[in-house]
């Protein structure tokens, strides 16, 4: 089996968070707020379920 | 290219008050420390440099840049770090300094380099990965495994699983409380019994309600909601409005209360649930209490295991007690409170259930109770009812709301059932509607417009919750797939690192454990295909796997395994940095695995610049004699009231560091190591030819010392010695530097250029050596009246090469 690049934690975070948005059958809308909240550091529980209620209150989401 | 630190100075931060400066030039670092010497300061220190927190100052009630500063600082003094590297376009300085009476912090580097060096820095997580370990060495042996993960830096990630599990969870629990099925299942009763069905698309219901309106010539064909509003505008009448208000209100009233009733089940069933946790926990209070002191009793393992106490008593009551008996006693509740946290774990979900439940119900009844009509007086009995219905579920809440710590009962779940008379009402509300519509009977355009009205009420309902449901049936699978992905990305980086340096921990605790009968040792992920608990081992006894492994691991050996983990992490994440600080980590080692230890880092991280602080003498001994030959800087930190933290300089360590400096013209804050050297020479010079001073008190003697011990000497030598009065002018050339003026303090205001202090220094070395044998193999060179020579009446060496006369 090959070996694969060994990555640090942070550098594992980084790359989901990057990638997030391209993750199939994903809503864009809950990824781009899931990256953003990770982006400022603000990636808690309640941050989350404020955001997924922001999100279901907008029209068409 | 490899980053080291050549240069680290700390001012005013944690314990540390005045400079405290470590001249590194690249090489590693042994510093001793006894307890509360502030030798943690210099770690929190580089830590908050790198990461701008300090893990263990982390918390709501402490504000983090206050706890960092030197108790003492004044305001309008400034705190700082600052970190000399071999690559000096990232040195930068860290101040914490009063702005606009609020403590801030900046960096003295603004350079895209240096930013991009610190975000790389944080990918490595140098710092903290150190701590994990520690907090591994720390925890019980059942609960070492667990945190593995952690001390190759991945707690970070775990923490982000947390997050997104607990998140998905509540999309569940969501979805759970808001019951649409029977939601929607009401409205479409509603929905038959107005327009003979139940219908659930738009089309459907408009031609439900074209072919119901066909026989009253509205002219008025529905193919939008509008049109509905124009049919009921068309039908409506001040008296069909008041009718069907009426109607409305009270079928609204009739619905809610008929949901609630189907939903009886619903709602005792999590109470039931959550009675039952309620019961087991209380039952056994004190299990849970104990979880509040895991804490505590950790603290009290780490004072015992750390020596910072030695007492035979214990730390917390100071009860005479056995250390090794009270260790292993804490490692035993410590183990129980593993058990009770579990628990406490389940009761805590059942608790969020149930009170999501009842929220849900307590919300849909006031929204009830804010219908107009309940305050009318002919609905005064529907409104009792309600209310009482409301008290009803504030029961519920009351209950799920009590402390199970508090010894109180909570009502057992048949006392708070909702019942059938409950709801006795409906009857009453029942017999209303049908006298309404008996009514009505006869008034056909009436009851077209009750009927079209309540259906386009109840259709929309089942719209609104459809469209909630659908919501958040897409937010949790959204929120499922990024789940699913994120585990499958943590287990994957976690079997990356497995795959990669399985031989790397192996080689290192063979290292530490040789002729051990482990013949191999194998990490391996734990928890099912698309779950991950943790990490944990096997390893082969006598030809065959183990596990788990603390069936034979001793806690020394896992300590040895937690070690060996870091130590292929440094390997693995510090790809720029090539340097490690560890701050009193092998505590709890035996006293060959802490030796073991020590060689393995001497030979496995010998191009690594390690800055290793401890507090265990014996350990620090034993490094010692490596570290010196090795060429390691050794160091003592002493803290005293008016230092704070410092660093015990001896004076060979400080010449070295003056001339490495004066080589490199690093000149900023040379004056006081120079100060330094000048008073331990004359100190030397003036006890061996018993030069005497007046006492002064400390703070005095501080600023007079150099001159007042200069112009005594030369008075001593004027009377007693003719050969060393033909030295004075070397004395002279010293006392009238600029360098010297003003007493070398921090305060001397001329500011000394590199040829000011390589003059200075030069005197100082040729002053020196007037009074110190310069042969090599002379064993007391200090020239001294304890080598009087009586008959020749001369004051020498211990070779006798260097002697002057004295009377």
């Amino acid at each position: 089996m090959n070996k694969r690049e060994v990555k640090s934690g942070k550098e594992i975070l980084d790359d989901f968070f990057r990638d997030i948005e391209k993750m199939p059958e994903v809503n864009q809308k809950i990824a781009k707020s899931l990256a953003s909240l990770y982006e400022q550091g603000k990636l808690t529980d309640t941050n989350v379920k404020n955001e997924l209620q922001n999100l279901r209150e907008k029209d068409g989401d | 290219m490899a980053i080291k630190i050549k240069q680290l100075e700390i001012t005013g931060l944690r314990g540390i008050r005045d400079t405290l400066s470590l001249a590194l030039g690249e090489k590693s670092v042994l510093l001793y420390g006894d307890n509360g010497t502030g030798k943690s300061s210099i770690s929190d220190s580089v830590e908050w440099y790198y990461t701008d927190a300090v893990s263990h100052l982390s918390g709501e009630e402490i504000d983090l840049k206050e706890a960092l500063r030197n108790a003492y600082f004044a305001s309008e003094e400034e705190s700082n770090i600052s970190v000399n590297y071999n690559k000096a376009v990232i040195n930068s300085q860290k101040k914490l300094l009063t702005k606009k009476g609020k403590l801030v912090s900046e960096y003295s580097n603004v350079t895209t380099d240096f930013s991009n060096y610190l975000e790389s820095s944080k990918k490595e997580n140098l710092i903290l990965r150190y701590q994990f370990l520690r907090d591994f060495i720390d925890r019980t042996k059942g609960d070492k495994l667990k945190n593995l993960s952690d001390i190759i830096g991945f707690s970070e990630v775990t923490k982000i699983k947390d997050v997104l599990r607990k998140s998905f969870n509540s999309l569940k629990s969501e979805i759970k409380s808001q019951n649409f099925e029977n939601q929607i299942n009401t409205q479409k009763q509603t929905l038959i019994e107005k327009i003979g069905a139940a219908v659930s698309q738009e089309n459907n219901f408009y031609e439900k309600i074209n072919e119901i309106i066909a026989d009253y010539g509205t002219g008025i064909t529905v193919g939008l909601m509008e049109d509905v509003d124009k049919v009921l505008l068309k039908l409506k009448t001040p008296v069909t409005t008041k009718i069907v208000a009426e109607l409305r209100f009270l079928e609204t009233y009739q619905s809610s209360l008929t949901t609630l009733k189907t939903e009886i089940d619903l709602i005792d069933k999590e109470y039931d649930k959550y009675f039952k946790e309620f019961e087991k926990i209380a039952a056994d209070v004190q299990s849970i209490m104990q979880t509040y002191f895991a804490e505590m009793l950790k603290s009290g393992c780490n004072l015992i295991s750390k020596k910072f106490h030695t007492e035979s008593s214990c730390p917390l009551c100071l009860q005479p007690k056995d250390l090794n008996d009270l260790q292993s006693e804490i490692k035993v509740r410590l183990l129980e409170i593993e058990e009770s946290s579990k628990k406490k774990a389940v009761f805590d979900n059942a608790k969020i259930s149930a009170t999501a439940i009842v929220d849900e119900r307590i919300k849909r009844l006031a929204t009830l109770g804010s219908e107009v009509l309940i305050s009318d007086t002919s609905n005064s009995t529907a409104k009792n009812a309600l209310d009482e219905l409301k008290k009803k579920m504030e029961a519920y809440k009351k209950a799920i709301s009590e402390k199970v710590t508090s010894g109180n009962k909570i009502a057992i779940p048949n006392s708070l059932k909702l019942v059938d008379r409950d709801f006795s009402e409906l009857k009453a509300v029942l017999g209303r509607i049908e006298k309404i519509k008996k009514a009505l009977a006869t008034d056909n355009t009436t009851l077209l417009f009750a009927n079209i009205s309540a259906a386009k009420d109840a259709f929309q309902k089942i719209k609104k919750f459809e469209a909630e449901r659908e919501k958040l049936e897409a937010q949790k699978k959204s929120l499922g797939i990024i789940f699913d992905g994120f585990v499958k990305k943590q287990k994957d980086g976690l079997q990356d690192f497995i795959d990669n340096f399985s031989d790397t921990i192996n080689e290192f605790y063979q290292y530490m454990n040789p002729g051990e009968l482990f013949e191999e040792i194998r990490i391996v992920t734990m928890g099912e295909e698309n779950e991950l608990n943790g990490i944990t081992i096997e390893f082969k006894y006598k030809g065959n796997w183990v596990s788990p492994p603390q069936k034979y691991f001793s806690e020394s050996h896992l300590n040895c395994f937690g070690i060996s983990f870091f130590l292929a992490s440094v390997i693995a994440f510090n790809k720029e940095n090539k340097f490690l600080l560890l701050d009193d980590i092998i505590s709890s080692f035996d006293t060959n695995h802490r030796k073991r230890f020590a060689d393995l880092l001497f030979e496995k991280f010998a191009d690594y610049q390690i800055i290793l602080l401890t507090h265990e003498e014996q350990w620090f001994q034993y490094v010692k004699q490596i570290s010196k030959r090795k060429g390691w800087i050794i160091g003592k930190i002493k803290w005293t009231e008016t230092k704070g933290t410092h660093l015990d300089e001896n004076p060979s360590d400080l010449k070295e560091l003056v001339e490495a400096d004066l080589t490199n013209g690093n000149v900023t804050l040379l004056g006081n190591p120079i100060r330094k050297y000048l008073e331990y020479i004359l100190k030397t010079i003036c006890f061996n030819l018993e030069v005497k001073l007046n006492f002064r008190y400390n703070e005095v003697n501080e600023k007079r010392m150099p001159d007042e011990m200069i112009n005594e000497l030369k008075a001593k030598i004027n009377k007693a010695s003719a050969e060393l009065k033909l030295k004075l002018p070397i004395i002279e050339r010293l006392t009238s530097s600029n360098v010297f003026g003003n007493l070398l303090s921090h305060d001397n205001p001329f500011d000394p250029k590199i040829g000011d202090l390589k003059a200075f220094w030069n005197d100082i070395i040729e002053f020196e050596s007037v009074f110190k044998c310069q042969q090599s193999t002379c064993t007391k060179p200090q020239v001294s009246l304890k080598n009087y020579d009586t008959v020749a009446k001369k004051i020498r060496c211990g070779c006798d090469a260097t002697k002057y006369d004295w009377k």
